[in-house]
């Protein structure tokens, strides 16, 4: 044998031998899916394994940040779907998708009225995303919709008298804003946006609720700048979009981790479905234990993972007190992710902030009976424009938004 | 099943290759486990159709042996013949084109909407090539050039050998008979394939895949604008071309590493200096199957000048009708048609030969030719085609002006490196360096990590269409 023909056979060796590895793990996966007793047509099989064996293939997040990094060698700035916007190379995954808001608005002016009839007051609240209101920063020829989404609902909910709020251009009305306000790898806002946020919605709160201004001054001395240390945790979280693209392309972003200076001590958290039950400080009730939490898919140096720092956010319910807050009222909150720490951050100011994702609430879950049972002195809805659309819900797959499913029937 | 799918590449293929090699060649074993496996390799795709191959498989074989059988008789051997392809063609007309004649009769003839009602078949994958190749099996039986295959599980594994089912290359029973009957896959043949194979993996993943975005993107803006359509078409052009070279390497590799040894398919077709020698450059089996089974029985180029460009234009319709039931192909079809019958009636081909700047002249026109003829190929009706080519000769408006150079500067590097290996300057190297070890090494080397790369576009489900399944 030639020598040039031994040196061919290697490569070839080495691709029987990449093969052979995959295989291994590959093929008890397709006959795992063949094997089900469930009766199904051949194509559903076949589609079966097609998914699974994309899905689990080993080293799978490798192979995603090599693809972001050889993205990057390309000199691409659009990976897996997701698109680095400018400046700052920040990632969107652009939501296409225009939706009809009417339906929704005529649901939420529906449960106004109905918690106007027994008193409470229902606002909603417009939040941005991670993209400037005039879209600059988007690539000549994306299109992101959601903000399109938005407008549409708040002009059609302010048409029937729905008390709404647009804090979009308070975030988001500059690209700089953007970067000062969102994670560069993922679609949420950062811990210093979400705490602009809190003193926001307390100012509503306290707005709202006719709170003493004796009270709503302490209150707001608890969410000023100064009453809170700040520490940043660098180059340790990779976001959701991160997620799609590997480190390699979108880099890490960093963590900013927000603890109160003032003593707390009489607060208490209650996640039902997670069974979390704790009482004490502020770190010990509304901030994780280090591996206290395991979240599929959320591997990256866990320690400081967005979903791992606060509670909040990913649960169908929650439920926050503390005895040592100066506003003596009890805050329903229906939102999203965003939601995440802003709800902790709230609740060393409320008494009582309880919060319900409806994407994540059972079939059985009813937001009127919830709220006839805890009798809530406001309830504030408070969603990205993304939460708009039904497919970007597909946790309860009810075929439309499940942010406007407040569970009245007939308008009683 | 697509070649670059990962429940092809980590299940499919290590099980084929290792019962394989287990099996022994006698008893057919081998040939057995072959079909076998190109019948589940079909079914993937499309579990029923797999009957309508079945059912072309053993009507052809019928066919063929009744040739063989009334071979003395001129007239019964013939009408079996006109049986054969008649059969063959009734069974591409179904799946193929029923859906477009009656919609085309509708759309023509409104008032008889009742009378025609419109079809709506599903296309078979690879219906195509799979027909193309029982009918070129019955014609070589008929013609005498080889002999009916009596083993009904050797004629269906020369039509499902699942290498070239679903997207060619069109391979001859000729030129597989023997390997059906008799093969050895020695190590070299089997580095070889791997190697191959690798090639068109990496060119498909890293090249096709990578030029569609933009192409594709081109193709779905209702204006473009001047910069835009041009990027697009020459992404396209570029994409059609390692697309489907991509997937004939693959292919060639695969029936090398199964001890097969089918023929080029392509070769740098956009070298070539005249339309005539883009065609005998590009998708090589199916010009070579329209010459030798309906250019020569017209009367080929040994008639007269009318009957020449009516059988030249007549073939490339057909060529074009053949990639599928659409007014666009059927144009695409007959603009080659056209232009290579004008080539011929001026002779262009032996003067460009004989002439160098005639060559440095044409071979940018040709270019620009085969372009503008993709874009009525890439288009998704005539009036798609037209306002696209008006949309590169400058007319409408860019919906985004700043698109293209956008665009330009994403997909830069790849357009760069696709153009290089467009060319043969990679052959030229193997030529030149291909017994040197270092060179071989690095080659080896180079595919392997563009293959991981490849891999990494796979995971991540990437856009991964092959253009040629669709014919």
């Amino acid at each position: 044998m030639k020598r040039t023909d031994m040196i061919r056979l290697s490569p070839a060796a080495i691709f029987c031998a990449i093969l052979a590895a995959f295989a291994v793990f590959e093929i008890p996966v397709a006959m795992r899916i063949l094997s089900t007793g469930k009766p199904k047509s051949i194509e559903k099989r076949l589609l079966e394994i097609r998914e699974a064996c994309a899905r689990k293939i080993p080293l799978r997040m490798d192979f995603v940040t090599l693809n972001g990094g050889v993205t990057r060698l390309l000199g691409q700035h659009c990976c897996n779907d997701s698109v680095k916007m400018k400046p700052g190379g920040y990632l969107i995954h652009p939501s296409g998708s225009r939706a009809d808001m009417t339906q929704n608005v005529k649901s939420a002016a529906s449960f106004s009225r109905w918690c106007a009839k027994r008193g409470i007051r229902y606002l909603y609240i417009m939040l941005p995303k991670n993209l400037d209101v005039r879209q600059t920063m988007l690539p000549p020829g994306a299109e992101d919709r959601a903000y399109a989404n938005a407008d549409e609902f708040l002009e059609k909910a302010a048409a029937r008298r729905v008390a709404v709020r647009d804090w979009r251009a308070a975030f988001a009305a500059t690209p700089e804003m953007v970067l000062d306000n969102f994670y560069r790898t993922d679609h949420h806002w950062n811990n210093d946006a979400s705490f602009k946020a809190t003193a926001m919605l307390l100012d509503e709160i306290c707005a709202q609720c006719d709170v003493p201004p004796d009270k709503a001054t302490a209150a707001r001395a608890l969410l000023a700048e100064d009453s809170w240390t700040r520490e940043i945790m660098p180059a340790c979280f990779l976001g959701s979009q991160g997620w799609r693209t590997g480190a390699l392309f979108s880099g890490l972003d960093d963590m900013i981790v927000r603890r109160p200076r003032f003593k707390t001590g009489n607060m208490s958290i209650h996640i039902p479905s997670e069974n979390v039950r704790r009482t004490g400080t502020f770190e010990e009730t509304a901030m994780w234990r280090a591996g206290e939490l395991k979240e599929p898919g959320r591997g990256i140096k866990e320690k400081g993972a967005y979903s791992l720092l606060y509670t909040g956010g990913l649960y169908p319910q929650i439920q926050h007190a503390n005895q040592d807050a100066p506003i003596d009222r009890r805050v329903l909150l229906i939102g999203d992710s965003y939601l995440r720490p802003v709800e902790a951050f709230l609740s060393v100011a409320v008494k009582k902030v309880d919060v319900v994702d409806l994407r994540r609430c059972d079939r059985r879950f009813r937001l009127s009976r919830h709220v006839k049972e805890t009798k809530p002195d406001i309830v504030i809805q408070i969603l990205a424009p993304s939460s708009l659309t039904s497919d970007t819900i597909g946790i309860r797959k009810i075929g439309r938004a499940a942010m406007f499913d407040y569970g009245l029937s007939n308008g009683k | 099943m697509l070649f670059t799918s990962v429940e092809f590449l980590f299940v499919f293929l290590p099980v084929v290759l290792a019962g394989y090699c287990l099996l022994p060649f006698r008893w057919g074993l081998k040939n057995c486990w072959l079909l076998a496996s190109s019948l589940l390799f079909y079914a993937y795709g499309e579990p029923s159709f797999v009957l309508v191959m079945l059912g072309s498989i053993a009507f052809n074989y019928a066919m063929a042996l009744l040739i063989d059988a009334v071979r003395g008789r001129r007239i019964a051997v013939r009408a079996a013949l006109c049986a054969a392809v008649a059969g063959n063609l009734s069974v591409i007309g179904l799946w193929k084109y029923s859906n477009f004649i009656t919609a085309t009769l509708r759309a023509w003839f409104p008032n008889l909407h009742g009378a025609i009602p419109q079809t709506s078949f599903v296309l078979p994958i690879g219906i195509s090539f799979f027909t193309f190749q029982a009918l070129s099996y019955v014609v070589d039986v008929f013609r005498g050039t080889v002999n009916a295959q009596r083993n009904p599980l050797k004629l269906a594994l020369y039509i499902a050998l699942f290498p070239q089912l679903i997207a060619g290359p069109i391979v001859r029973y000729s030129t597989v008979c023997e390997q059906i009957e008799s093969r050895r896959t020695t190590l070299d043949m089997f580095t070889r394939g791997i190697i191959r194979f690798l090639y068109g993996f990496n060119k498909k993943m890293l090249l096709a895949n990578l030029l569609a975005v933009v192409a594709d993107k081109a193709f779905g803006m209702s204006d473009p604008g001047c910069g835009m359509a041009w990027l697009g078409i020459i992404c396209y052009t570029l994409q059609i071309f390692f697309d489907f070279s991509g997937y004939s390497d693959m292919a060639i590799g695969l029936g090398l590493v199964f001890g097969f040894r089918f023929l080029e398919n392509f070769d740098y077709p956009y070298m070539a200096k005249t339309v005539t020698e883009f065609w005998r450059r590009w998708h090589m089996s199916l010009g070579s199957w329209f010459r030798d089974y309906v250019y020569f029985p017209v009367g080929g180029s040994r008639v007269g000048k009318a009957r020449l460009v009516f059988n030249i234009v007549f073939v490339w319709t057909l060529t074009g009708a053949w990639h599928g039931a659409n007014w666009t192909y059927i144009l695409w079809g007959s603009f080659f048609g056209v232009l290579i019958a004008a080539e011929k009636l001026a002779d262009l081909p032996r003067k460009v030969d004989e002439n160098v700047c005639l060559r440095l002249f044409c071979w940018p026109l040709t270019l620009f030719a085969v372009m503008c003829s993709f874009v009525v190929f890439r288009s998704s009706d005539v009036s798609h085609a037209v306002s696209y080519l008006g949309a590169m000769a400058g007319c409408g408006h860019a919906a985004v002006p700043e698109l293209a150079a956008y665009q330009l500067r994403e997909i830069a590097v790849v357009l760069a490196a696709a153009i290089v290996l467009s060319t043969p300057i990679w052959r030229k190297l193997h030529v030149r360096f291909g017994d040197s070890a270092p060179f071989v090494a690095m080659d080896g080397i180079v595919q392997l990590l563009l293959f991981v790369c490849g891999i990494s576009y796979l995971v991540i489900s990437a856009y991964n269409p092959f253009i040629y399944f669709n014919f």
